[in-house]
């Protein structure tokens, strides 16, 4: 209907048509909102092209991370280490000049442990035979740390290899030659050779006696393997066991992490599905649509602004410029300076909501795609001035009242203007975006907040203070009221009072 | 009940806040509006606490909303309705004697088609499930921060039968002391404030129809919801605010269908809650005083042209 219908319809009926407006409330508002839409949802698009890439970087780098890792935990290898640990221990080592009293000596110390008085004694075999195999697990698992690090996805599938292997292993049997037996009797012999000695050639005294100390030497050599294995064959199976729950623990942390990774990408997705949604919504509705560039200018911005050349480059540059980020967020939500400046990416990962790593990844973005079309550089192009008239006006009220709504009438409407703007996020934008405030202001906007979420500006502006008796659309309505009176039950039971089971009120119909 | 929007709220647990809105869809315009209003909250990240609800004839899009209160009678109701509309409420037994025909067991469970009376009807007929409905929103929404007053921002559409009509029912069981004390049983009376509408004047409505018949039943539905809600002010029963929003301005906004309308209407909704604060501060000194004291004093008003023997006055009538 335009305008002068509508005076028509007024000149046609000289009183407002409703009864009793002396009594009606002036608690009816008008409101209406107007803001700006992107033309596009590239920056959204980005974001979730790229986010997962970052965050799982080198995903199809996967360092070597099978069961050759494993080589480190090899039995007959980690056994010779040990033996030899063992070895060098002064108590247990042998003089390069054997004499029949250092094998005299040597078995009264293996015969001391035996009997548990040497309890330091087996506690620094006990010590270097763990330490041997701890080690040796230490590697394995720092190796895996590294190459699970860089390929998080994977992660899976080389821990079920390598807990395979694990399995595989052949445990060390432990042989009881008779060596102890064998080496108290050559002590034994060496005893009754010295006894000998007077009665026997000088020579041939000298000859048995290095053969003697000869057998005994590779007899107490055995003694002392045959304990170290013993002690070997549990720090070992311990060392498997260890590096198999750290498999494990590794295995939930890194499904976690995935999960985590998820969430945020399909945060990510999200955020584009609903900005795509938002264009489509809003591109209908009462909006100033502002261009934008496409999803492939804003990638050359990014890497022009980030200065590097390829995708992977820039994959990793974005990846630590976000681990930075993420580790001043941690420190922010109180995980504590030092704690956060050492936490792995992962455990930041773990550790910070969902939206706080997403909207830290789309501000890395948004920050550094501002060459390529920034939200108020896009204004800019608009026109500043163009775009605060058009929200302006775009935001006018819906109802109209032909001159009732005045203080003569005893009607006084109260009109509250709003702005809100999203943040700029450098100084260039910063400079456009004080500019448009300043002609906000001069269009009478003075309510302006900077708390948009999304990249838009809206402004909301309510007329608010009148009774329903004036609006101005009344008087086509009552006319659709009466045309309807036959054949149509417009009203609720019991609210007004003559009107009967739902039909037209006659006080109505009168007008 | 749908929880889907509460999961995302309970991070509002963390915020403090005064106020907690509960927005109600009522009917499909309204459900449309305030899903435009969720989806608004969403992508914002939840700035202030929000719990949804939908009331509706028709049970369509019911689990996009925090809780839905499904007010569309099944055949079983409507047989119990007939054999003994005694024990109902008004509505039920005029549509039971008078329209029975607006009971056509095809149609059940599809909206109200522009049939007020039809809404009035299920409200009656479900009385007890709204109250405790409207019960266990209040509840879910106090679980979710810490505030201490509920505002109920009611979204709906006055052209169609049934966001026209609950705008009204819903008002009159928020402010009627027998509804109102099984709403908020267990709590502080005054936790739960006069309710906000924002409504969507369905001009857009009428013009998608192609009969003239149905544009003008929609056109006058906004006008008898109009009389109604004038006369539930006279009895002090009206809204806190009520919000209009037509079909366009001048200036180049015009909601040329119902979906832009709705969409725009929970937009408008939702920045108004967002910034609920700053409006009252300047509402306070003006609206709220201006909406008691003022009323209008203009001589072209049908009293004076007819004589004050015609104006059908004031007669207590609600809920007989």
């Amino acid at each position: 209907m335009n305008n002068n219908e509508k005076n028509n319809i007024n000149d046609f009926c000289p009183y407002l048509l409703m009864w009793g407006i002396r009594q009606q409330r002036c608690n009816h508002c008008n409101a209406m909102v107007a803001s700006t839409t992107m033309s596009s949802a590239s920056a959204e698009a980005v974001s979730d092209t790229i986010f997962p890439k970052v965050v799982e970087m080198d995903a199809d780098k996967m360092v070597q991370c099978d069961r050759r890792m494993l080589g480190d935990l090899e039995s007959a290898s980690l056994l010779a280490q040990s033996r030899n640990a063992v070895r060098a221990i002064s108590d247990f080592s042998l003089p390069s000049d054997l004499t029949p009293e250092v094998v005299m000596q040597k078995s009264k110390l293996v015969n001391a442990i035996n009997t548990g008085q040497k309890p330091q004694l087996v506690e620094e075999l006990v010590r270097s035979v763990s330490s041997v195999c701890h080690e040796a697990g230490q590697r394995v698992c720092e190796q895996f740390d590294l190459a699970g690090s860089k390929a998080p996805s994977k992660v899976d599938e080389a821990i079920n290899d390598l807990v395979d292997g694990l399995d595989g292993m052949d445990h060390v049997k432990s042989k009881d030659s008779g060596a102890l037996t064998c080496f108290e009797k050559r002590t034994d012999q060496l005893k009754s050779l010295s006894r000998l000695k007077n009665e026997m050639k000088d020579t041939t005294f000298r000859r048995l006696k290095n053969q003697l100390l000869q057998k005994a030497q590779n007899e107490y050599l055995d003694v002392l393997n045959q304990l170290t294995d013993s002690y070997f064959q549990q720090f070992w199976k311990k060392e498997c066991d260890m590096v198999r729950d750290r498999f494990e623990k590794y295995r939930q942390n890194s499904r976690a992490f995935a999960s985590k990774v998820r969430q945020c990408s399909d945060q990510c997705s999200r955020n584009y599905q609903t900005a795509k949604e938002r264009l489509t919504i809003l591109k209908s509705g009462n909006q100033v649509i502002l261009s934008e560039a496409s999803k492939d200018e804003f990638m050359a911005a990014l890497r022009a602004n980030r200065k590097v050349s390829g995708q992977a480059e820039l994959i990793e540059d974005l990846r630590g410029e976000l681990e930075q980020r993420l580790r001043q967020l941690a420190e922010k939500r109180g995980m504590g300076r030092r704690n956060a400046q050492r936490m792995s990416f992962r455990a930041l990962v773990l550790g910070l909501p969902v939206n706080d790593i997403v909207d830290a990844f789309t501000d890395l973005i948004l920050e550094n795609i501002s060459d390529a079309c920034s939200f108020y550089e896009s204004c800019q192009a608009y026109g500043l001035e163009r775009l605060v008239t058009e929200l302006s006006q775009r935001s006018h009220i819906t109802s109209w009242f032909n001159g009732r709504d005045n203080p003569r009438f005893g009607i006084t409407p109260f009109e509250f203007y709003m702005v809100r703007m999203p943040k700029a996020t450098n100084p260039k934008e910063i400079q456009i975006k004080e500019l448009l405030e300043s002609f906000f202001r001069k269009a009478g906007f003075h309510n302006i907040l900077n708390n948009s979420q999304a990249r838009s500006i809206s402004v909301l502006r309510i007329y608010a203070g009148w009774p329903i008796g004036i609006e101005g659309g009344n008087t086509v309505l009552h006319k659709a009221y009466k045309d309807t009176a036959l054949n149509h039950l417009p009203h609720l039971i019991g609210i007004l009072p003559d009107t009967d089971a739902g039909k037209h009120s006659p006080a109505l119909l009168k007008l | 009940m749908a929880t889907k929007n509460l999961a995302v709220n309970n991070r509002l647990s963390k915020q403090e806040s005064d106020l907690g809105f509960l927005g109600i869809g009522a009917g499909g315009s309204g459900k449309l509006a305030l899903q435009s209003a969720i989806e608004q909250h969403q992508a914002a990240a939840n700035p202030f606490p929000f719990y949804t609800a939908a009331i509706d004839t028709d049970r369509r899009d019911f689990d996009t909303f925090d809780f839905a209160i499904d007010i569309a009678p099944m055949q079983e109701d409507v047989s119990a309705l007939k054999k003994n509309p005694e024990r109902y409420g008004p509505a039920c037994r005029v549509i039971a004697e008078r329209y029975p025909e607006l009971l056509n067991s095809e149609t059940l469970g599809q909206g109200a088609r522009t049939h007020r009376i039809i809404t009035q009807a299920a409200f009656e007929l479900f009385d007890k499930r709204i109250i405790e409905g409207l019960q266990k929103t209040i509840h879910s929404l106090l679980e979710i921060g810490q505030f201490r007053r509920i505002m109920p921002v009611i979204l709906a559409s006055l052209g169609g039968g049934t966001g026209s009509a609950a705008v009204i029912l819903l008002q009159y069981f928020f402010m009627e002391s027998t509804r109102k004390s099984q709403i908020v049983l267990g709590l502080e009376p005054e936790i739960v404030l006069r309710p906000t509408a924002f409504v969507v004047d369905a001009y857009a409505h009428a013009l998608q129809q192609r009969d003239n018949t149905t544009r003008d039943r929609i056109l006058a539905n906004i006008y008898a919801s109009r009389t109604e809600l004038a006369e539930l002010e006279k009895r002090g029963m009206g809204h806190q605010y009520f919000f209009h929003l037509g079909l366009g301005n001048t200036a180049g906004a015009i909601f040329s269908t119902i979906e832009q309308v709705c969409k725009a209407n929970g937009l408008v909704a939702w920045e108004w809650m967002a910034n609920y604060p700053l409006f009252k501060s300047y509402a306070v000194n003006n609206l709220d005083f201006n909406k008691e004291t003022g009323r209008y004093d203009g001589d072209d008003v049908p009293e004076n042209h007819f004589g004050p023997e015609e104006f059908p006055g004031d007669a207590e009538c609600i809920d007989k």
